[in-house]
């Protein structure tokens, strides 16, 4: 039994022999005005959220949950606490004891590393600590959420878990030789650098790569059991071991075609859509030059400016706001570029304007726009 | 609304609440039921906190079923981070055959609520896993899942999303004995169309299922219509039509079916037959007829409107 | 020899007819019956009728037109701006509409003001001793002080919101207090008159009431009906609360009531002299439990076999601590509810009539018989 479990069992005998159990709204109070004492234990869940008074907490501190997030107070923890859940998010602690806990939650956390010898069971949430540079080899929990940990570069070997997020991760650009992601869920999303996946992943049920816009393929033998993310990457088509599974764009569900035969999408097929998510996706991957091509596009206006002849066209949808879109020529590219605008852009200057950043055309005189 | 008292059975045992101040007696048999009580969530504990201390428990390895029931009083938190735990854990209940996710009463939070996510990564993560139930259809994925061992799979929604009966019509379950779908209302996002349903009526699908409900259903009609002359009633021995809109139309529909007689058993409870569409329908099959809690049309402005059992 | 029974009612009313089968079970003469209509018109006085050593009951004034329009007009110079106010003309001109949510707030202020002279007119009285007395029913009527009183007493309540005056107001009082769900009813009247459960996620509204909204002009006329209605609608869900706050509310949280047999249920358990008697299940598929509305019983072994016998005793307790809160009443009913878990209960409501249930026996007695045979009711002030 563990140590909260044999307290709480213990509890009704507990009365002023130590070591004390103690619920934790008193808990709470004693802890702020120094009076706690070590060995404390405490029945139920103790939150500090955003206090900026507490420094210490005592040692051997048993309880449930301590939530610490945003405590400008505290560096560091107690070497001996226990505790099931423990959230440091948004606080000032920088180095965590080799704690043995179910979940940490340490989201844009100070922390720069985690120590080796951390048990976690359940779940580790480090999202938005940008400065995590690396975590320690093995390291094994359920879930690892590493999103928007800017500063990481690569992922411990022997890495194990079940659901890893590294979505938004920039600066990781390779993988461990030697890891296990199984069974859950992998999100890479956004991760610009990676240009493979690794050849150990084999079988997970969700897999998001979108955004990651250097991959171009997925292995052949992986297989992903509920769905894939491809938007904007270069995948040119499922794995082979992973036909008929779901695919999405940004999180929409859309039929395989869509994704990889954009060239087969129709303008009638847009226009019968009725879901308007899907229906931005097929815009999305059809072209809106195409699709105002072939929807025959009412132009609501036309003008000139350095670049050459800007136009300002329309198409009514069903059911959603019409797609209004500015079709420029950029003279540094020598590209023709189509750019969507609010709906009820009226005039080309206007819809240049709002491109620029301006909601009002009069705030908005370039002296040559590129 | 007939969600009105938590599971006290599930996969043929009984379900009995797990406390940590408990604790878990006889972890092989009755089926643990965890959930948030009303109190403890004004109290900050979360349903992770319960599940970390029941992981805790020494006989925690021979539990066989959980019943997940309340995690959040508020419907802001998905079912993610309870899939993503029970996930984790599959190293901890290596002998788990039963789970439920979503144990929740009208009382405790509107069914199209309940915010669920995509439980596929469970029928990888437990390849003993024999019964599954869910409710709640908000959120919900299935994903397409190949198992050797499951032999029912319960999916509760107030609207069903198509997307979970293709996702089905791709599954690998050799073993499927019970199929149940409450396929809901439009108005809860009820997407399934008959044809989504054809695979399933074909009969090839699930080779050994038993029993197929197709149940809280706004078109039953059109279903009872589909199913009277589909394969997959010569090889079911239960037809579960329950609490949806079934009125005479439907009814007739299966009483001519020539493969109706065969069923042992056809549950029409809750349904807006009248007497004699019963009667029809009794004599119809020899097997056993329940045409039990018969509802009255609501007649509004002009309109008559059938409702179904769970409509919300 | 047994005293003398005076009862205040309305002469014809059923709870009569119960009392007087009572005391002839008993081989009491019958009781001598005061009518709410003859007392408050000035007809009669207590001081006439009431003799030495009788017992005296004040009865539910309910169930009468004409006692209803007497109360309407008593309360009339009482209520607040802001609340239901209609003119002397008016109210001569009202006649009777099936369900209508007339003017609770001003009912309520007519029934104090009955109340008061009762209270009055009996102090004036030969010695007798008083069933039940004005003050604490008047107290009972009022939702947000009996709440309030119960609360302060320890006895377990759902959390209340205090009184919203519109829709608004309510919206950012669940903001403030992060509460999600709540039971919106008027202030004062019976059981599920005037109630509208409240669901809130994000944008999301979920209204069940028992209200029906009627369009009378720029007017909306609120009546309780039996066929429950959902709404999701913000327009609409906010056009009834701000009906229904014209004639004060009391907000509380919906506490999730726990189920069985297919239904939630609640109790109503009848406390006598400080001890728990008669005890109904009500059964309900909707979040409105109370008999009115057609809901069937349940039963009682069955329930008991559920529910675990310490959070029984408990609750049996926190009903018999509720009463005590109620020193001048003999009898009051309950109303209880568990969440699902049975790990909490909660005290909905008092009624200060919450005693009719004449098909329900305990030990052998009714509900009037039990109070006829209760020890030593109150000696008079």
């Amino acid at each position: 039994m563990n140590a909260v479990a044999r307290f709480q069992a213990g509890e009704e005998k507990v009365d002023c022999a130590a070591p004390l159990a103690v619920d934790a709204k008193k808990a709470h109070g004693m802890i702020l005005a120094g009076r706690a004492l070590a060995n404390m234990q405490v029945k139920g869940h103790l939150s500090f959220e955003d206090n900026f008074k507490l420094t210490h907490l005592p040692d051997g501190l048993t309880v449930a949950s301590l939530d610490l997030s945003g405590c400008s107070g505290i560096r560091e923890l107690p070497c001996d606490l226990r505790v099931r859940r423990l959230n440091i998010s948004g606080s000032i602690v920088q180095s965590l004891p080799p704690l043995g806990c179910y979940e940490l939650e340490a989201r844009s956390s100070s922390l720069v590393t985690l120590p080796e010898g951390l048990r976690v069971e359940g779940r580790i949430d480090l999202s938005g600590s940008t400065k995590l540079v690396a975590l320690p080899p093995k390291l094994k929990t359920g879930s690892l959420v590493l999103a928007n940990c800017v500063s990481l570069e690569s992922l411990p070997e022997e890495l194990d878990v079940y659901f890893l997020d590294v979505s938004g991760c920039a600066g990781l650009h390779e993988w461990p030789q030697k890891a296990s992601i199984r069974i859950g869920r992998l999100n890479a999303s956004n991760c610009f650098n990676l240009r493979e996946l690794p050849s150990w992943l084999r079988e997970v049920s969700q897999l998001d790569v979108s955004g990651c816009a250097n991959l171009h393929s997925l292995p052949d033998d992986l297989r992903v059991s509920s769905w894939i993310d491809v938007a904007g990457t270069r995948i040119s088509r499922l794995p082979r071991a992973s036909q008929g599974v779901g695919v999405r764009w940004r999180g929409v569900p859309i039929d395989e075609r869509i994704a990889f035969r954009p060239d087969t999408i129709s303008v009638d097929e847009v226009l019968a859509e009725t879901n308007s998510e899907v229906r931005r996706v097929l815009l999305e991957r059809m072209g809106y030059e195409k699709f105002l091509l072939e929807a025959e596009a009412q132009t609501l206006d036309c003008d000139r400016d350095p670049g050459g002849e800007r136009r300002l066209m329309r198409v009514m949808m069903q059911d959603d706001e019409p797609l209004v879109c500015l079709s420029v020529f950029c003279p540094s590219t020598q590209r023709q570029y189509m750019l969507r605008v609010p709906p009820a852009t009226g005039t080309c200057r206007q819809a240049a304007a709002w491109i620029a950043g301006f909601d009002r055309t009069e705030d908005y005189n370039p002296t040559l726009e590129t | 609304m007939v969600l009105h008292e938590h599971l006290q059975q599930f996969a043929g045992k009984p379900v009995v609440d797990w406390s940590e101040d408990a604790g878990l007696k006889d972890a092989a048999n009755p089926i643990a039921r965890l959930s948030l009580s009303y109190d403890e969530y004004d109290t900050n504990a979360k349903w992770l906190d319960l599940f970390a201390a029941f992981l805790e428990e020494p006989d925690v390895s021979q539990v066989t079923g959980i019943v997940v029931g309340v995690w959040d009083f508020e419907s802001s938190e998905t079912s993610q981070s309870i899939v993503e735990a029970l996930v984790s854990a599959r190293d901890r209940l290596p002998n788990l055959r039963a789970l439920f996710l979503g144990d929740i009463l009208s009382e405790e939070n509107e069914m199209s609520w309940i915010q669920q996510s995509d439980l596929s990564p469970l029928f990888d993560a437990y390849s003993e896993l024999e019964h599954l139930g869910v409710r709640g259809g908000s959120g919900l994925n299935l994903g397409s899942p190949r198992h050797e061992k499951l032999q029912s799979l319960r999916v509760e929604t107030g609207g069903m999303d198509a997307g979970i009966v293709q996702g089905l019509n791709r599954a690998q379950l050799p073993n499927l004995e019970h199929l149940e779908l409450w396929l809901g209302t439009s108005d809860y996002g009820a997407t399934v169309a008959i044809e989504d349903l054809q695979p399933i009526l074909g009969g090839e699908l699930f080779p050994r299922l038993r029993y197929l409900g197709l149940r809280n259903c706004e078109m039953a009609d059109e279903v009872a219509r589909a199913v009277a002359s589909a394969p997959i009633v010569e090889r079911i021995q239960t037809l579960d039509l329950s609490l949806g809109s079934l009125s005479d139309e439907g009814a007739q529909a299966l009483a001519q079916s020539p493969s109706i007689a065969r069923l042992e058993k056809l549950d029409i409870h809750y349904h807006y037959c009248s007497d004699a569409a019963v009667e029809a329908l009794r004599s119809a099959i020899n097997g056993e007829l329940d045409a039990t809690d018969a509802q009255k049309p609501d007649g509004y402005d002009g309109e008559s409107y059938r409702y179904v059992a769970v409509g919300e | 020899m047994s005293s003398g029974f005076v009862l205040i009612a309305n002469a014809h009313s059923r709870r009569v007819a119960l009392w007087q089968q009572a005391r002839a079970r008993l081989g009491s003469e019958p009781a001598r019956i005061v009518s709410y209509l003859d007392l408050l018109c000035g007809r009669v006085r207590l001081q006439d009728e009431v003799r030495r050593d009788d017992v005296v009951r004040i009865e539910s004034p309910g169930r009468d037109w004409e006692v209803e329009r007497a109360l309407l007009r008593l309360g009339a110079d009482d209520v607040e701006t802001g609340f239901d106010r209609f003119s002397h003309r008016e109210l001569e001109a009202l006649s009777f509409e099936k369900g209508r949510i007339l003017a609770p707030r001003r009912w309520s202020l007519g029934w104090n003001r009955a109340l008061q002279l009762i209270e009055t007119q009996l102090g004036e009285c030969a010695p007798h001793r008083l069933m039940n007395a004005p003050r604490e029913i008047a107290t009972m009527f009022d939702k947000p002080r009996c709440h309030q009183l119960l609360g302060q007493n320890g006895v377990r309540v759902p959390h209340a919101l205090g009184e919203v005056r519109s829709f608004d107001e309510l919206m950012s009082r669940l903001e403030e207090t992060g509460c999600r769900r709540v039971f919106i009813k008027t202030a004062s009247g019976s059981s599920a008159s005037g109630m509208v459960a409240l669901r809130v996620q994000g944008a999301q509204l979920h209204a069940t009431t028992t209200v029906e909204m009627v369009s009378c002009g720029a007017q909306t006329r609120l009546f309780n009906s039996r066929r429950l209605q959902v709404h999701r609608d913000l327009e609409t869900i906010a056009r009834l609360i701000d009906a229904l706050c014209c004639h004060r509310v009391h907000v509380e949280e919906w506490l999730p009531k726990a189920g069985f047999t297919g239904c939630t249920f609640d109790l109503r358990v009848v406390v006598i002299a400080s001890c728990v008697r008669h005890t109904v299940v009500r059964m309900s598929r909707t979040p409105m439990t109370n008999l009115h509305l057609l809901n069937k019983r349940g039963d009682l072994e069955l329930l008991r076999s559920r529910v675990p016998p310490e959070a029984w005793r408990a609750a049996m307790k926190t009903c018999e601590d509720a009463m005590k809160c109620f020193p001048d009443s003999l009898c009051g009913g309950v109303d209880l509810m568990w969440t699902p878990d049975y790990k909490r209960h909660a005290v909905l409501e008092v009624n200060a009539f919450g005693d009719l249930l004449p098909d329900v026996s305990h030990q052998g007695v009714d509900t009037y018989t039990a109070q006829l045979q209760a020890p030593a009711q109150r000696a008079p002030a």
